[in-house]
């Protein structure tokens, strides 16, 4: 069996383009990102947004030479971590990083060389011996905002930082000075899904930074509902969603070409071998890459009763697991997160398997529903979250239902419809090649379904609470932590018993322990972060 | 003609190739520029130890490196590419063999390539990395292999082997092939070298240092998930 990669960041840059299995739509947004055009990039979670956009950013810079536009690409994963005082937190430290990593695509390209040391190596210094140059000085900034959940009132200098005004001079400057048409800025991670502030902050910046010499890209999750006040979607960005449509024509083959890219001779042999199975998971997966490597990971041989197997338990454990985490994680959500889960579960699912059942004899099936535009606000908030974690897909807006009122309608993601069948694979491809997007299970503005939750008022997560999140991750017991039991044990008898005594002890404090030196310190330290990390960013 | 016509004659004419090829190259030799700071920071990060002058001095042989292959005396250029790869392994060697770095820096024993990259006991061995950083193993042999690799084909220069004689030609000119051959060794061993560096030293850094050599690590060997996890990018 083949190592699949599941995620982009595995994958090194001379690598991208040789998995790139692309449909048109796929080469269309490539194309948008490399344009002029700002693109807001929606997708859920292993849709592919990142390594479209690593795409663009490797077309763009091998092309360099001739069409010199300069791809920066930056992620904001860490935003997470930002508790500070500073009312324009997220701002400046967007803007930080956003310094840093143009200053190094300049250097990168061999332009802006006098702060280099290197550049004084062999003539002798002729202009500054200092590495203390601008590079560095913003990733100091953006480095001190990504520590401040530690504490929140240590201030951060940002005298350093320009205004986004000085940024746009400065670089209509360089451009001209270089040669360069123009800078190409690719963010990864714009937004973070529960932090309002950041979200209209990241939007209002994204609409300031636009120059004839700046485009701004930006790859987010469904469910984005700040915007701020200055951004308006039609006027300052095209808006573009992946989009794999199970019904599309060639559908299975696409899929299919992504697994091959990383197969093996005998995963080769296999999947043609048992095409059908492959195709029950190739539709399960409802044209998400990552959930198609890995449910394919999980069953190298294709034979039905793995086949049938594996996607029962990735809809009943992984995806649901996932769903449910939100609400213990964001617990302002729960109630949201767990009426979505009983909505599907218990409601979408069952009917719309009755109706499959009713309408097989007329050759139809569905794993569509519909909801009323005038839904009650917390249900709609609900579904943004259920397509957070892929178990729903907006499919179209504005369809009128049998009623002629307008209202969204939803794709179920086909491994949970396929999960509830006793054997998938034996009624999988019948009931998709019956699909029809007319039959849908429909749910009025005033569905009883929705009188669990219509009340429930929606509050900002507020930073405070989330900060409290965080701070209730560093009382978690160490025992979480990815440390032998060994470990554990001492670190507990020296009185080391939660995550945030690990951070806030210095490594020096912790080698005061009989046999932890300093490699051990820093092992425990940094597994502490990972934990942290991984937790936060979900 | 005199003496100094002669060379200056022959300074002209490289002159021209230098032209050439910073005209034509520029992109490449950008990156060659950044990597060398990016080894200068590695020394002055690994300073007060010992070790940090031969990484230093790797970074120069490095630009002479490429200021023989902007010129066109691509033979030299790879001995010198070669010469790099082999200092900065030594020094990864010596910081975790101190006698040996004293004997050497006596004058007392010379650097050997194969020692350096023993598969049991060299810079790129297992024990290496289950003492140094536990969790880059899946990587290492790869690494190993790649270096093994280059530095061989480096030394078919270094050793005057028929095929290099052949590809080399007189007068010394802009030699698209030959340029494209050095930035490929010299991408493949760059890799290497941050790799090794961060096998050896990574785990023992401080935060500030850390933060400093995190950009270019995560692009250079950004896709392994275990150096991804020390600059809090694991997921």
């Amino acid at each position: 069996m083949p190592e699949f990669f599941f995620r982009t960041e595995d994958i090194r840059s001379e690598n991208i383009q040789e998995l790139y299995v692309g449909s048109d739509i796929d080469r269309e947004i490539i194309d948008s990102l490399k344009s002029s055009q700002s693109v807001i990039l929606e997708g859920s979670r292993g849709t592919g947004k990142s390594f479209l956009l690593r795409m663009a950013e490797v077309e763009l810079d091998k092309d360099f030479t001739n069409a010199k536009i300069l791809p920066v690409n930056i992620s904001f994963v860490a935003s997470s971590l930002i508790h500070t005082s500073d009312p324009e937190q997220f701002k400046n430290w967007m803007l930080a990083l956003i310094c840093n990593r143009l200053i190094r695509a300049f250097r990168k390209k061999g332009f802006f060389l006098m702060q280099s040391q290197a550049t004084s190596l062999l003539c002798g210094n002729t202009t500054t011996d200092s590495i203390d140059n601008n590079e560095e000085r913003f990733q100091r900034i953006s480095k001190s905002y990504e520590e401040s959940y530690k504490n929140v009132n240590l201030p951060i200098s940002i005298v350093d930082l320009p205004d986004v005004i000085s940024l746009k001079d400065a670089v209509e400057e360089l451009c001209q000075e270089n040669n360069i048409s123009r800078i190409c800025l690719l963010f990864d991670e714009a937004i973070h899904i529960f932090r309002q502030e950041q979200q209209r902050q990241f939007f209002t910046l994204f609409r300031d930074l636009r120059s004839p010499y700046i485009n701004c890209n930006a790859a987010v999750y469904p469910g984005v509902t700040s915007y701020g006040n200055t951004f308006e979607m039609s006027h300052d960005a095209t808006y573009l969603r992946i989009e794999r449509d199970i019904l599309e024509e060639g559908y299975v083959n696409r899929m299919k070409g992504i697994v091959l890219k990383q197969a093996n001779e005998s995963l080769i042999t296999t999947l043609n071998q048992y095409g059908e199975n492959f195709s029950v998971l190739a539709y399960a997966a409802s044209g998400n890459p990552r959930m198609l490597l890995k449910t394919v990971d999980r069953c190298p041989r294709m034979r039905i009763n793995d086949v049938n197997q594996v996607i029962k338990d990735y809809y009943r454990t992984d995806i649901w697991t996932e769903h449910t985490g939100l609400g213990i994680k964001y617990s302002g959500h729960r109630s949201l997160v767990d009426w979505g889960r009983e909505f599907v579960e218990k409601d979408v699912l069952i009917a719309t398997r009755q109706k499959n059942e009713i309408r097989a004899d007329f050759q139809e099936s569905t794993c569509y529903f519909w909801v009323h535009r005038d839904a009650p606000e917390p249900v709609k908030e609900s579904l943004r979250m259920l397509e957070y974690t892929e178990i729903i897909r907006k499919h179209s807006e504005s369809v009128r239902a049998t009623n002629s009122h307008f209202g969204t309608r939803y794709e179920l993601k086909l491994v949970g419809v396929l999960s509830l069948e006793a054997t998938p694979t034996a009624i999988g491809l019948d009931l998709i090649k019956k699909l029809t997007i007319k039959r849908m299970t429909e749910y009025g503005m005033n569905s009883p379904r929705f009188s669990a939750i219509e009340n429930i008022k929606i509050e900002e997560q507020t930073d405070e609470e989330l900060r409290t999140i965080l701070l209730a991750q560093l009382d978690r017991s160490i025992d979480v932590l990815d440390l032998s039991q060994w470990q554990k044990n001492t670190l507990k008898q020296n009185g080391y018993n939660a995550i945030r005594s690990i951070l806030e002890s210095s490594e020096l404090d912790m080698q005061n322990i009989r046999y932890i030196g300093k490699v051990r310190s820093r092992q425990i330290r940094n597994a502490t972060l990972a934990e942290l990390l991984e937790y936060l960013s979900g | 003609m005199n003496i100094e016509e002669f060379y200056s004659n022959i300074f002209n004419s490289l002159n021209e190739t230098q032209l050439k090829t910073v005209i034509e190259k520029r992109e490449s030799l950008s990156k060659v520029h950044s990597f060398t700071d990016d080894l200068l920071l590695w020394s002055n990060i690994i300073n007060p130890r010992s070790e940090f002058a031969i990484i230093k001095y790797a970074a120069t042989e490095i630009q002479l490196s490429s200021i023989t292959l902007v010129i066109g005396l691509y033979r030299q250029s790879f001995a010198s590419l070669r010469l790099a790869l082999e200092l900065v392994l030594s020094a990864i060697y010596f910081s975790a063999n101190e006698l040996s770095l004293r004997e050497w820096e006596t004058g007392s024993t010379d650097i050997y390539w194969n020692q350096l990259i023993d598969p049991e006991n060299g810079v790129l061995s297992n024990r290496f990395c289950k003492v140094f950083f536990p969790g880059l193993e899946d990587s290492t042999a790869a690494y190993l292999e790649s270096a093994k690799k280059t530095y061989r084909e480096l030394s078919e220069f270094v050793h005057g082997n028929i095929g290099t004689w052949e590809a080399i030609v007189f007068p010394l000119s802009f030699d698209e092939s030959l340029f494209n051959k050095w930035m490929s060794s010299f991408v493949d061993i760059s890799k290497v070298i941050i790799f090794s560096l961060c096998l050896k030293f990574l785990k023992h850094l401080d935060k500030t240092s850390i933060n400093q050599l995190e950009a270019h690590i995560l692009e250079q060997i950004g896709d392994i998930a275990a150096i991804r996890q020390i600059f809090d990018k694991a997921s």
